[in-house]
C-alpha cells in the first residue's frame, strides 16, 4: 500500500470529502421521513449514507489514514461553513473519529476492500459517529438508544456496502479508459 | 453465492429485524406511555429532544390571570436554559428564542427572559396531570413564564424551540 499523497489522491480525498459532506444535507429531509415516523433524532440514519463517500474514497485511494484526512476535512468544511448546526467545533471530533474508524477497519480488514470490509466499515464508523453525538448531544438512553444506533449500524452497512460496489465500477470504468 | 455474500446478508438481515422489532415496538411503546418530543432549532440544524432522556424537577408556581386570584401549581419539567445546554446550545450565545405550539401558536421571549432564575420551564406534568395534546392523543409538554404578569404567553402543546 502506497502512503504518499499524489496530486491524484489529494483531488480524489477533496472531492469525495465535499460530495460526502453536501449528500447528507441531500439526503437528510428523505431520512428524516424515517426517523419522524419512528420518533427518533434524525442525524445517525442520513449520516449513514453520506459515510458511504469515505468509504469510497478510502477504497479509490487505498491510502492508509485518508479517510481520517477525509472526516478531518469535512469537519474543518462544515465548522467554516456553518452547516455544522450546534456541534461547533466539536465537528471537527465528530466527523474525523468516523474516518480513523474506517482507516482502522481497513488496516484490520486481511482481505483488502471487499464488500464485507466495506461493510464493516461503513457500519462501524456510522455506529462510532452516533455514539460520540449521542455522549455529546443527545444522551438518548435504553430502548431509544438501542434503536438509534441499530439504525445508524443498518445504514452504516448499507453505506458501506453500496461504496464497494460503486468503487468497483468506477475501477472498471476507470480501467476501459486506460 | 460468491463466498463472504453469507455473512453479508446475515449482517444485513440481523440488522434490519433488528431495527424493524425495536421500532415497531418504540412506536407501541410512545402511544402507550408518553411522546414528549420537542424539536430544537439552531444554526441551520435541529434536533428532537424527548423530555425522558432529560432531568426533570418539581417546582411550584403561579398561574396570573387577568381576572381572578393567582393560582398555585405545582409543575414537573426543566428549566429552558438546562434543556438547550442538554441539546448542546450555550444559552448565553443565542438572542432569544421563539416557541411554536402544535396548533401553531408562537411566542418569542428574549435572552434575558430565558436566561432569569426560575422563569422559563418546559413542563411535562401540572398537578400531577400529564399534559396532553391539542386530541389527547399523545403527551406533549408547556412553556410557563412564571414571572410574566400574565400567563399569555405560556405555550401549551409545545412542538417546537428555535433558538435565535
Amino acid at each position: 500500500m502506497k502512503n504518499k499523497l499524489d496530486t491524484r489522491t489529494l483531488v480524489l480525498i477533496a472531492l469525495v470529502s465535499v460530495l460526502g459532506l453536501f449528500s447528507k444535507r441531500l439526503i437528510s429531509p428523505a431520512a428524516n421521513l424515517v426517523t419522524d415516523f419512528i420518533r427518533i433524532p434524525g442525524g445517525s440514519f442520513a449520516t449513514g449514507f453520506s459515510l458511504l463517500f469515505l468509504v469510497l474514497g478510502r477504497t479509490m485511494a487505498n491510502r492508509r489514514i485518508c479517510a481520517t484526512y477525509m472526516g478531518f476535512l469535512q469537519g474543518v468544511l462544515a465548522m467554516v461553513l456553518g452547516i455544522s448546526g450546534f456541534q461547533g467545533m466539536l465537528s471537527i471530533v465528530v466527523y474525523t473519529v468516523p474516518g480513523a474508524v474506517i482507516d482502522l477497519v481497513f488496516a484490520l480488514g486481511k482481505n483488502g476492500p471487499d464488500s464485507l470490509t466495506c461493510l464493516l466499515a461503513g457500519m462501524l464508523a456510522n455506529c462510532s459517529g452516533s455514539l460520540l453525538t449521542n455522549g455529546l448531544f443527545f444522551h438518548l438512553s435504553g430502548l431509544l438508544f438501542v434503536l438509534w444506533m441499530l439504525i445508524s449500524m443498518t445504514s452504516g452497512s448499507v453505506g458501506g456496502l453500496f461504496a464497494c460496489h460503486l468503487s468497483k465500477k468506477l475501477t472498471s470504468i476507470r480501467s476501459c479508459q486506460v | 453465492m460468491k463466498k463472504g455474500y453469507g455473512k453479508i446478508i446475515g449482517i444485513l438481515a440481523v440488522l434490519l429485524f433488528g431495527t424493524v422489532v425495536l421500532s415497531a415496538f418504540h412506536l407501541a411503546r410512545q402511544g402507550e406511555t408518553a411522546d414528549r418530543t420537542v424539536v430544537i432549532l439552531w444554526n441551520g440544524g435541529e434536533q428532537a429532544v424527548n423530555l425522558a432522556s432529560v432531568p426533570l424537577i418539581e417546582f411550584e408556581g403561579e398561574m396570573r390571570r387577568k381576572v381572578g386570584d393567582p393560582t398555585p401549581h405545582t409543575f414537573q419539567g426543566i428549566a429552558l436554559p438546562e434543556l438547550l445546554a442538554h441539546a448542546g446550545i450555550d444559552p448565553e450565545l443565542i438572542a432569544g428564542v421563539q416557541i411554536t405550539s402544535e396548533d401553531n401558536y408562537q411566542v418569542d421571549l428574549t435572552r434575558d427572559e430565558v436566561t432569569a432564575d426560575h422563569n422559563v420551564y418546559l413542563v411535562t406534568q401540572m398537578d400531577g396531570e400529564e399534559l396532553r395534546s391539542i386530541d389527547a392523543d399523545k403527551y406533549l409538554p408547556m412553556i410557563v413564564v412564571l414571572q410574566d404578569d400574565f400567563a399569555t404567553r405560556w405555550v401549551k402543546y409545545t412542538v417546537r424551540i428555535e433558538a435565535q
